[in-house]
């Protein structure tokens, strides 16, 4: 009986109406957002929530469902940042064309670094990513043409969709970090329900019997970690474009890494709204605290990271499925009382109970 | 003579590696788990010795018993507290139970101690001797000594105490060892005890020469971790071994390429390692 | 005819020990064939050689006349060998429909189609009922019953099943015993390794005994009951004897 119940949650009894209903309000809310909000910090949270809900959800296709934990991605963040923006200095080219190029650069990076580490089990692939991504780091800061430690200034170019900066406004940057997180959901969505979603679940689940069914796992983890590159890489080059500068400290940080998974792990890994979830938590929190705490230089720099840290811990030991997992908790139990009180309106010989599970 | 030097440079260096990464293989080998917080207790030792230095003018080699002790007991704490609940957790929850924790520490350093470099004001060792025309830091030489001595003793009890065998049994197979009557939990409890009291010594030796800042454990965890995996996961001899060897690969290529790409070959060493010989040099599987 | 599978001087070996020693077999098209032998005789390692999971360190297979010695487990499941594994291996977190489309997608891309297939086997297994259920919350009986849904969803044309029945109960040892005729019916070739004697005896067309790594034996069960050296090979090894 609880496990019939258990299975319908609460939003797949909602009706298709208020499903739509649902949709159209959220949607007018996103692009309504930056004209109601028009201060420069509530669009420059939003704009980083987005960011940093697509670069976890990103993460999220090849260490969620794919299970192959990556302590590295900061490094196709800097392929896609560096990409589009020495591109840019030296050649001219436009970051859209920059962002086209970080991508493919992205996917060569997946050969080389996917090829030999997806052997790895475990505990030593996300050693391994770690030591790739510090590879990166030392090798760009110890190269002059990319600048070194000091990094790279985007030029200032006239504003404008097609040169990708805006000095005046952040609402296209708005949009844009928008568009690029509905990609990686839209993607992701896709993926949850194709083969390869599928095959992603299985090899996460049990590598061996996945093979035994006929999935060629290494290079079903390839594809995640191509599809995952690519849409971080993306990211990368949209950080550079906002920011308009860019060095080794900011966009090949380990920290930059464990970020992103920690938005995936905290909001549930495995899960399409999860590292949605995750960002609209932790990106508040960060930056939030980061302000309040402005007043005190590096050491009120790390207290978001206290918070995260200490979350992550509880998150591992008490749910390691996530806020997701805590919202299914929740919504189970709900589910249960309010079938618990149906059964006693029955009883009583009423007809129905108005709940949120009732038609 | 300058290649000599730095050979003995490198040997000195990795055997303090050799000791940070004893204790994490230890843990491994015990429990398959990988203390991701590694370096941040590493840290934590070096800011005891610190502290004890500059509030109390003790000097670190007299407060070394002291943080042995504390290490010790904040190990068999983090067992019972967050790892004992994460064992049979999916892989996911325990990479992150311990890496959340490490992050934890970190920011809590850099919160309450700022992000600023700091060394002990005048420790008893310092200084250097010329040996034979090489010159050898005191401190250097020192911490090196201190980790050979811990390392043998670690050795010894676990090949000598009957403690220590319950230990290893229970690393080679935890239910057979179950069957004898040797309680994993506890035995996973001592385990990460010994193996954060190696880091403990390791960061208090370390604290009389060594900047001291709250990401300074990173990169020895890291090269903890590549011992780890090159010497074999599990294998204490092999942590020894594996620990000279980076040591020497990062001075001889700090000497020969250039100081900033040290770490890079370390890193590469492992990549190279892991990829010809997954079960590292002395491993089991 | 020619021989389904064909094992010629199989040989695996672990360090000094020799888990599998020359082992020649066939196996027919369409038949139920046993693989017994007392604990470490070597029986799993055998389905490990076959199915591509362990690479032989001498000798050769083929299936249906084409050489799969040393291919990839993947490989060799797309070539129509499917398998159970003796601790089963299912999808925990994965429903039990779920864990059949992941069978099923071998043949399709479409996960309709692999769905709609993923349905029927678990009709025909009798799992339907709770296709919706995780993994994980089965009973012993249910997830080897499962395993092997998963397994036939590959569209095997022959199935290697290790140890299905260790753990259930005599009524769930008989469900078994008719589900694997039953697959048989479909066609599909049965490689079975038991320890449970009674099933093993009524079940197979044809025994094959391991010990210590080789073949002893090679015979149809009544024979093989009254065979002396396997006796001997099972003296001392507790296990189930029908009647
Ligand atoms: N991966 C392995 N490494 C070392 N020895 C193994 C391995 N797998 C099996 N063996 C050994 O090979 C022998 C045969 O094992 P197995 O095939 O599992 O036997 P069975 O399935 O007949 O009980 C046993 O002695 C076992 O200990
Ligand atoms: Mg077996």
């Amino acid at each position: 009986m609880t496990q019939e119940l258990a299975r319908r949650s609460i939003s797949e009894n909602l009706s298709r109406w208020g499903k739509v209903l649902l949709g159209v309000i959220l949607a007018a809310f996103l692009l309504g957002y930056p004209f109601v909000f028009t201060g420069p910090f509530p669009q420059h949270l939003m704009i980083r929530i987005f960011l940093f809900a697509a670069l976890a959800q990103a993460w999220n296709i090849l260490g969620g469902y794919c299970g192959q934990i990556s302590l590295g991605h900061a490094v196709f963040f800097g392929i896609g940042a560096y990409t589009s923006t020495i591109l840019l200095i030296y050649w001219h080219l436009s970051p859209w064309l920059g962002m086209v190029v970080g991508v493919l650069l992205s996917l060569v990076a997946t050969l080389l670094i996917g090829y030999p580490t997806f052997r790895l089990a475990g505990h030593y692939f996300a050693i391994a990513t770690i030591a790739v991504g510090e590879i990166a780091r030392v090798l760009v800061t110890n190269w002059p043409f990319a600048g070194g430690a000091v990094g790279l200034y985007v030029p200032l170019l006239p504003e404008g969709l097609r040169t990708f900066e805006f000095h005046t406004t952040k609402v296209p940057y708005y949009y844009i970090s928008l568009l690029l997180l509905l990609a990686v959901t839209t993607t992701t969505w896709f993926l949850e329900r194709s083969r390869a979603g599928y095959y992603f679940r299985a090899i996460k689940a049990d590598p061996d019997a996945a093979r035994s069914l006929g999935i060629p796992i290494h290079r079903y983890k390839l594809l995640a970690l191509a599809i995952s590159g690519a849409f971080t890489a993306m990211g990368g080059t949209f950080y550079a474009q906002y920011v308009l500068y860019i060095d080794p400290e900011s966009v090949l940080p380990l920290m930059l890494s464990v970020i992103i998974c920690l938005v995936a792990v905290l909001g549930g890994v495995g899960t399409l709204w999860g590292p949605i979830l995750g960002a609209l938590v932790l990106i508040p929190l960060s930056e939030g605290t980061r302000v309040y705490l402005a007043g005190m230089g590096g050491a009120g720099r790390a207290f978001d990271l206290i918070v995260y840290g200490a979350l992550i811990v509880l998150m591992s030991v008490f749910e390691p499925t996530g806020l997701i997992g805590l919202w299914r908790r929740i919504q189970r139990a709900l589910e249960v009382r309010v079938s618990y009180a149906r059964l006693a309106a029955a009883r009583r010989g009423e007809q129905t109970v108005r709940g949120p599970g009732s038609q | 003579m300058i290649l000599l030097q730095s050979v003995v440079n490198g040997v000195l260096l990795g055997l303090v590696y050799a000791l940070i990464a004893a204790g994490l293989s230890l843990i491994f080998g015990l429990m398959e788990i990988v203390n991701f917080a590694h370096g941040q207790f590493l840290m934590l030792a070096m800011y005891g010795a610190y502290w004890l230095a500059v509030l109390y003018g003790v000097d670190p080699l007299f407060s070394l018993p002291l943080w042995t002790i504390v290490l010790f007991l904040l190990g068999v704490a983090t067992y019972w507290l967050i790892i004992a609940r994460v064992l049979r957790a999916p892989m996911l929850a325990q990479i992150f139970s311990t890496f959340g924790l490490g992050v934890f520490l970190q920011s809590l350093a850099q919160f309450f101690w700022s992000p600023d470099f700091r060394l002990v004001p005048s420790p008893l060792v310092k200084g250097r001797i010329e040996i034979l025309g090489l010159f050898v830091g005191i401190p250097e030489l020192v911490a090196s000594l201190g980790a050979v001595i811990a390392f043998a003793l670690l050795y010894l009890f676990v090949t000598r105490t009957e403690t220590g065998r319950a230990l290893q049994a229970t690393s080679e197979d935890r239910e057979a060892a179950a069957l004898v009557g040797i309680d994993s939990h506890r035995m996973f409890a001592l385990g990460w005890g010994i193996g954060l009291a190696c880091v403990g010594i390791a960061g208090v030796l370390l604290s009389n020469f060594y900047y001291i800042f709250p990401e300074v454990g990173f990169p020895f965890a890291l090269i903890a971790y590549v011992a780890v995996a090159l010497g074999g996961f599990g294998s204490i001899p092999g942590a020894f071994v594996a620990g000279i060897i980076i040591g020497l690969v990062e001075v001889l290529s700090g000497l020969l390429i250039g100081p900033a790409y040290k770490y890079l070959f370390v890193f590469l060493v492992y990549l190279i390692v892991v990829f010809t010989r997954p079960q590292g040099l002395f491993g089991r599987y | 005819m020619p021989a389904l599978l064909r094992l010629e001087e199989v040989s695996k070996r672990f360090g000094g020990l020799v888990a599998n020693d020359r082992i020649s077999l066939e196996v027919q098209e369409g038949e139920i064939l046993g693989l017994i032998g007392p604990n470490g005789a070597g029986k799993t390692t055998l389905f490990h050689c076959i199915s591509g999971f362990y690479t032989p360190d001498s000798g050769r297979i083929f299936l249906r006349g084409q050489e799969i010695t040393g291919k990839s487990p993947e490989e060799i499941a797309q070539h129509g060998i499917a398998r159970t594994f003796q601790i089963v291996r299912i999808f925990k977190d994965l429903t039990v429909l779920d864990n059949t489309i992941v069978g099923a997608l071998l043949r399709t891309r479409s996960v309709q189609e692999a769905k709609k297939k993923a349905v029927q086997i678990l009709e025909f297994t009798g799992l339907k009922d709770k296709m919706d259920r995780l993994a994980a919350h089965l009973t012993i009986a249910d997830k080897k019953r499962l395993e092997l849904s998963r397994a036939l969803a590959t569209d095997p044309v022959l199935l290697l099943l290790d140890e299905t029945m260790a753990g259930l109960n005599p009524q769930e040892i008989k469900e078994a015993v008719d589900l694997i005729r039953a697959i048989r019916e479909r066609g599909i070739t049965v490689f079975v390794v038991e320890h449970v004697m009674e099933a093993i005896m009524t079940v197979c067309d044809r025994i094959i005994v391991l010990d210590y790594g080789r073949k002893i034996a090679d015979d149809v069960p009544a024979n093989i009951a009254t065979n002396e050296e396997v006796i001997k090979a099972y003296l001392g090894e507790r296990y189930h004897v029908a009647g």
